[in-house]
């Protein structure tokens, strides 16, 4: 992710400020966030000029409802339930549905997160596999799956996004687990 | 495979998915707060709310923040810029041509056309804004009609002046001044955008407080509705206009008059 760590206290001030209509304080909040923010409209809705406009159109209304946010609940899920209605207003409005929809990246190093371990014990061919297999799921297994590994969201930003209770994100998390290691090809390729 | 193994596994995945580069949404964002969104400017022939328009103006419009003091938006400046001139609550573009605002149509009243608002008595004008309303004194009449605005955060309020000897017929022939007020501090919920073209802007002093005094080629300010949406219909083609603030308070006037005769106008405001 992009932009300083998140340091709580700084945040819960910087919304204070833009609570008091300091557009400056706003801008550092927004870019905090902005990746995230413009992934998961990504994810949502497939385009990136989509996203784009999701994610512009999202801030502007936080702005505008910071008002309503309680200033002892954290503020991500808050933010993204925002981007998550937005995004699918765009996705209803555009009247398509898609897949998973992305890809891998070309075998370099991500700009912006640091190298991790995990990143070492995946086989190059097995990613395309596990991508396949994942884009093979129902949607609603594919997006809580995405939601929580692939976008690094907590449950209660996952739920936030889904727009369901945090423990309906634990059952269909378990659920979707499920039919991914019931996926033979996947089983065979990847554990063997 | 268990599902820790697995789960291992697709956080292993996410670091090798291509996402698209994320932009600039924090710039995009300040300046659509700052100055309004894009898809306002009805002088724009670029596809509403088109992303790459949008990145434009954040461009622009941060570049120019941080270059105040271009005073003059001359003719070879008329790429899309915009400039925040420092009087709250209003904003400067620069357009390649404004659009032309045709004669009144019969029938179409002045509130209607130029969106002032509700028609109000002056004192219940000052019950309902959240400011002090001062009213030009003086040698100056009483405003013909006077309007309040309640799509403003905290109330916006037009007195309407008649032609008469001091204000000579502006750019309707039932107008001779507009005289506005309103908080600049609601600049994001607010977002006035004044769209000019070959229009010369001076800095000036009024009250001892920086304004600025816009005249030349004609030039069209555009409002925006509480409902967020300027349409063409709803500009108003403004004459000479002199622009301040004071005491979180930002004043326009605006008039056939040139900017001696302006200030002259404003000199001596009363407190309702």
């Amino acid at each position: 992710m992009e932009g300083r760590p998140l340091d709580e206290n700084h945040e819960s001030e910087l919304i204070e400020r833009a609570r008091d209509g300091d557009v400056g304080a706003y801008e550092e909040l927004v870019r905090m966030h902005q990746a995230i923010v413009y992934r998961t409209a990504y994810f949502v809705t497939g385009s990136a000029d989509d996203a784009e406009d999701v994610a512009q159109a999202a801030f502007i209304k936080a702005f505008r409802a910071l008002g309503a946010f309680r200033p002892d609940a954290p503020f991500k899920p808050w933010l993204l339930t925002i981007v998550a209605n937005e995004a699918r207003n765009t996705l209803r409005a555009a009247g398509r549905r898609k897949g998973l929809g992305l890809r891998l990246s070309e075998d370099r190093p991500r700009v912006d997160a640091a190298p991790s371990p995990e990143a070492t014990i995946l086989r190059e061919d097995d990613r395309g596999r596990l991508l396949a297999a994942l884009d093979e799921l129902d949607e609603r297994s594919r997006a809580v799956v995405t939601c929580r590994y692939l976008l690094e969201l907590s449950e209660a930003e996952t739920a936030a996004v889904l727009g369901c209770p945090q423990g309906t994100v634990k059952s269909r998390l378990a659920r979707a687990l499920d039919k991914l290691r019931a996926t033979t090809a996947l089983e065979a390729d990847l554990d063997g | 495979m268990d599902n820790g193994r697995l789960t291992t596994r697709i956080r292993a995945l996410a670091q090798h998915i291509d996402w698209p580069e994320t932009p600039d949404i924090a710039s995009a964002v300040a300046a659509e707060l700052t100055l309004g969104p894009p898809r306002d400017l009805p002088a724009q022939s670029h596809t509403t709310g088109h992303p790459a328009w949008r990145r434009v103006l954040a461009a622009a419009a941060v570049s120019l923040i941080a270059a105040a003091g271009v005073l003059v938006a001359s003719p070879a400046a008329r790429h899309a810029v915009a400039e925040w001139i420092g009087v709250p609550g209003i904003a400067i573009r620069t357009v390649d041509e404004t659009p032309s605002i045709g004669p009144r149509s019969p029938g179409r009243s002045l509130t209607e056309l130029y969106r002032l608002g509700e028609p109000v008595s002056l004192s219940e004008a000052g019950e309902r804004v959240e400011f002090d309303i001062v009213v030009p004194d003086g040698d100056v009449p009483p405003p013909t009609a006077v309007f309040f605005d309640p799509g403003v955060m905290g109330g916006a309020v037009s007195f309407l002046y008649a032609p008469d000897d001091l204000l000579p017929r502006a750019a309707d022939e039932d107008v001779g001044g507009l005289f506005t007020q309103f908080q600049g501090r609601v600049i994001p919920e607010f977002g006035k955008k004044l769209v000019m073209s070959g229009a010369e802007l001076r800095a000036v002093e009024v009250h001892g407080e920086p304004g600025y005094f816009i005249s030349g080629d004609p030039h069209v300010i555009f409002y925006m509705g509480p409902d967020g949406e300027v349409a063409e219909d709803t500009a108003r083609l403004a004459a000479n206009t002199l622009l301040w603030s004071e005491g979180g308070v930002t004043y326009r006037f605006e008039s056939a008059l040139d900017l001696d005769d302006a200030l002259a106008f404003v000199e001596n405001l009363r407190a309702l």
